[in-house]
């Protein structure tokens, strides 16, 4: 399939492919496909989440694990069961990043990651309660706390 | 601001249609119940600032981006070798890029 997006071109897809989102994103509730799109063949680092309903809808998504290394989200039981998982750590996490022109700048929302089942490919946004993530990390902040502690476990968010 | 103390069962009335009820109080947090009619809207304060936040993450400009994404491969040069197979994501082929990379000259 062929889907003509405003800000990436032509992108071939196949059915399989697609993210399904059955509750949308927060503010987004109508929007439930999404394709996931690397921006560089041999970089995985800066994803793009297009909306296949509406083109001109994407959203730059990180694995949130390069900016704070021991991030590890616990989601509710209840998130877990529509998840289709017994575990948090079953899922792959996606953060959406705000981008700025200064990329030091730009932040990054750990809060509310979008959880993802590799296996189905089903995801939903969750808000991680009592947790000491915010919606908004500025990225050059996590880098630096988390090559400050390079040798030792964790980043040092300060939340 | 107003402030009332009410125990589990015990309700309050806003205007003539809204009854907010506390049905559980625990260490964990307070359980309440709200009837409020269908056209009200009702959000955990942090739902909206989700929205918020998603709001502000629409639609990245491309040049940024590919800054941004140069910046962390600086930083995370070993993360190429890393990429796993099980993680979703698909690749963009060499014609997709170059379509980015025409969609990115129209955007500046």
């Amino acid at each position: 399939m062929n889907l003509i997006t405003t800000a990436y071109g032509d992108i071939q897809y196949e059915k399989e492919d697609l993210i399904l989102l059955s509750d949308g994103l927060f503010g987004f509730s109508e929007l439930t496909e999404y394709l996931l799109i690397c921006l560089d063949e041999e970089d995985s680092t800066l994803l793009i989440l297009q909306s296949v309903q509406k083109p001109e809808i994407s959203f730059a998504v990180i694995n949130p694990v390069l900016l704070c290394p021991d991030y590890s989200p616990v989601l509710t039981p209840e998130e877990l069961f529509s998840m289709g998982v017994e575990d948090s750590g079953e899922l792959s996490y996606y953060a959406i990043c705000i981008v700025k022109k200064n990329w030091a700048e730009s932040t990054v929302n750990l809060k509310s990651p979008l959880a993802i089942n590799p296996q189905t490919l089903k995801g939903m946004q969750v808000v991680l309660e009592g947790s000491q993530y915010q919606f908004r990390h500025q990225i050059g902040d996590l880098l630096q706390s988390s090559e400050n502690l390079d040798t030792e476990s964790g980043c040092d968010v300060k939340c | 601001m107003l402030i009332l103390r009410r125990k589990k069962d015990e309700s309050i009335l806003i205007g003539d249609n809204i009854r907010i009820t506390i049905v559980e109080c625990g260490s964990e947090g307070v359980r309440i119940a709200i009837d409020a009619p269908k056209q009200i809207s009702i959000l955990r304060e942090e739902l909206s600032k989700a929205e918020v936040v998603n709001k502000d993450a629409l639609m990245p400009q491309s040049e940024f981006l590919h800054a941004m994404q140069a910046a962390l491969l600086k930083r995370h040069p070993q993360h190429q070798e890393n990429t796993s197979d099980k993680e979703p994501g698909m690749e963009i082929t060499t014609d997709q890029k170059d379509n980015i990379a025409a969609a990115a000259e129209n955007e500046s």
